[in-house]
């Protein structure tokens, strides 16, 4: 999870704590965008109880702005409820699960998906596109929930009508970082003996292996989430760009009382999240609660952040002698300012754009002009690696994120907008060593791996 | 672990059941005094030390109308239980646990 307790006061929520937003143009439906928003982070497999639901008492949204103000113009809300077939037990499940609809099953989920369309700060329209949509149980293990992919996965997948799609469950997680090495000073396992404090060169760990996650991933036709209800095939037209995030919201006020908590008074926004590492690595632990609470339109007072990232300043001094050119360089970085808050306008890499205008706003920008890129040409390094398909326009699964912004902040990016600038060669080839290891993402939505089950799991190993 | 309490947030919410297959579950309904204590499970067929022996908490779980004490054996091998108080209570109950099924049991008053 790229973006997991990032922050002081969403550390101790992890129902409401985003993790991952991916948003790209569905392979196999050209004409559709997914966008898949993870929450609850380091959902361990194994060790009872192993037990994790979507929060009752969050509105979790999925946002998308297309007139680039940082603005919601839609807004696909996602309401949780648990049915508790037998009230007088704490049991959730008295037999195996079979099915998603077994009555072992003693706390089902099942959820709303409304859409809500804004302009001009006014609500225009708000419709409810599916209602007691099923959530598959958590993988508990090979005896309760059996032969978990083909039972609940395709079940837990429901259409909205005009060609949508909805899931909302338990899934591999797919991201993966060198957690234990990147927060121990900045290193980087495959440079090790370079360090501040050299030690031998190592593979990466990816510190995220073996945990799961809650997802909820939504496929909708373009034409829906455009500005003027095109299905723009112009990589150029500025209607082509969406800008995506997502973000949750509990009740202001929690009581607890009688040893069971209530909540009371009105919808405040806890968590959001869009470009993946923003919050965790560059807003400064001061500002983090803060940046959580606040909307994507008022992002200009963290620009300095991007502007200026402290970790640009680390590289060198955790690294001597690798970073020259970047120590030497005290620019503003123009071009994390175009990648993370504006999006990078035409001109600058042939035949691509996502610019969505001046507004700095932490958005994932993606062109769904750019068709997807075939899985044997695709790079993991999206536009870095030359694929435009790839991180920053939108994030797929398959992009390795970690890999991207450590380049960037290295410099590698520089040149976009200041050709002057020669990078370092160790920024060409920074990596965190990691790979994905986790159950393997799929190729079909909802395009993340199945979960790892609690039975034949073990610490750090998921199988499915 | 060595704590009374297998999981630091038991009672806090719903129990998860890894049943089936030939292995079941036993919830015995306890009495609100011995909540906190610790009861010890054995196969009946093996009455000495000479099994592992498991033990859980009991633990005050919420239902609709309150909170259950209760004590919750899962991934059981179906078969007949003996079940005392820790550490040196008498049997005072016996539960056969079912294939893929949750046995519920009383513990006597």
């Amino acid at each position: 999870m790229s973006s997991h307790r990032e922050a002081p006061e969403i550390s101790r929520d992890p129902v409401a704590d985003s993790t991952d937003l991916y948003a790209f143009v569905s392979p196999h439906r050209p004409d559709h965008v997914t966008i898949i928003a993870n929450y609850i982070p380091l959902q361990a497999p194994f060790g009872g109880p192993n037990f994790f639901e979507f929060g009752q008492d969050v509105i979790y949204r999925i946002n998308v702005d297309n007139d680039g103000d940082g603005h919601a113009d839609i807004v696909y809300q996602f309401r949780f409820d648990t049915m508790v077939r037998n009230p007088e037990t704490f049991l959730y499940n008295t037999g195996p699960i079979t099915s998603i609809a077994s009555p072992n099953w003693n706390r089902p989920q099942f959820y709303t998906v409304r859409r809500m369309r804004f302009a001009h700060g006014t609500t225009v329209e708000d419709v409810t596109l599916g209602r007691h949509l099923a959530v598959p149980p958590c993988n508990v293990g090979q005896r309760s929930t059996p032969n978990y992919d083909s039972t609940f996965t395709s079940a837990a997948v429901h259409t909205l009508g005009s060609g949508r799609r909805v899931f909302a469950g338990q899934r591999a997680d797919a991201f993966h970082v060198d957690l234990g090495s990147i927060f121990d000073l900045g290193a980087l396992r495959p440079f090790n003996d370079v360090h501040l404090i050299p030690i031998p060169n190592a593979a990466g760990v990816n510190g995220v292996q073996g945990f799961n996650v809650h997802t909820i991933a939504l496929e909708i036709p373009k034409a829906e989430l455009t500005k003027n209800g095109s299905n723009p095939t112009h990589v150029m037209d500025r209607n082509a760009v969406i800008g995506v995030w997502t973000s949750a919201e509990r009740q202001k006020v929690r009581v607890y009382e009688d040893r069971r908590l209530t909540e009371h008074g009105e919808f405040v926004q806890v968590s959001r999240l869009g470009n993946p590492l923003v919050n965790e690595v560059l807003i400064a632990m001061s500002d983090k609660d803060r940046w959580n609470k606040d909307h994507p339109f008022e992002d200009d007072k963290y620009a300095h952040y991007v502007d200026r990232p402290e970790l640009q300043k680390l590289l060198p001094a955790l690294y001597p002698g690798v970073f020259p050119h970047l120590a030497r360089y005290d620019k503003a970085r123009a071009d994390l300012d175009a990648i993370l808050l504006t999006g990078i306008p035409g001109g600058i890499i042939p035949r691509f754009q996502n610019y969505t205008g001046a507004t700095k706003a932490d958005m994932l920008r993606l062109n769904i002009a750019v068709p997807p890129t075939a899985p044997s040409k695709a790079s993991d390094l999206g536009l870095l690696g030359g694929d435009l398909a790839g991180f920053p326009n939108g994030r797929r699964v398959l992009d390795d994120i970690v890999a991207i912004e450590l380049r960037a902040i290295a410099g590698l990016t520089i040149p976009l907008v200041d050709p002057s600038y020669t990078p370092d060669a160790a920024a060409k080839g920074l990596i965190d060593g990691t790979r994905q290891t986790n159950p393997a993402p799929s190729d079909n939505f909802p395009f993340l791996g199945t979960p790892g089950g609690g039975y034949q799991s073990a610490p750090g190993r998921a199988i499915p | 672990m060595s704590k009374p309490h297998a999981h630091p947030q038991a009672g806090q919410g719903p129990v998860v059941l890894d049943i089936g297959g030939n292995v079941g579950a036993l919830v015995i309904r306890m009495p609100h005094h011995l909540e906190g204590a610790e009861v010890e499970i054995r196969p009946a067929s093996s009455p000495g030390r000479t099994v592992p022996l498991r033990h859980v908490g009991v633990v005050a779980r919420p239902v609709a109308s309150g909170f259950v004490d209760s004590a919750v054996f899962d991934a059981l091998t179906e078969g007949n239980y003996d079940i005392h108080v820790r550490p040196n209570g008498p049997v005072l109950l016996t539960a056969e646990v079912r294939a893929g099924e949750v046995t519920f049991a009383d513990w006597p008053s």
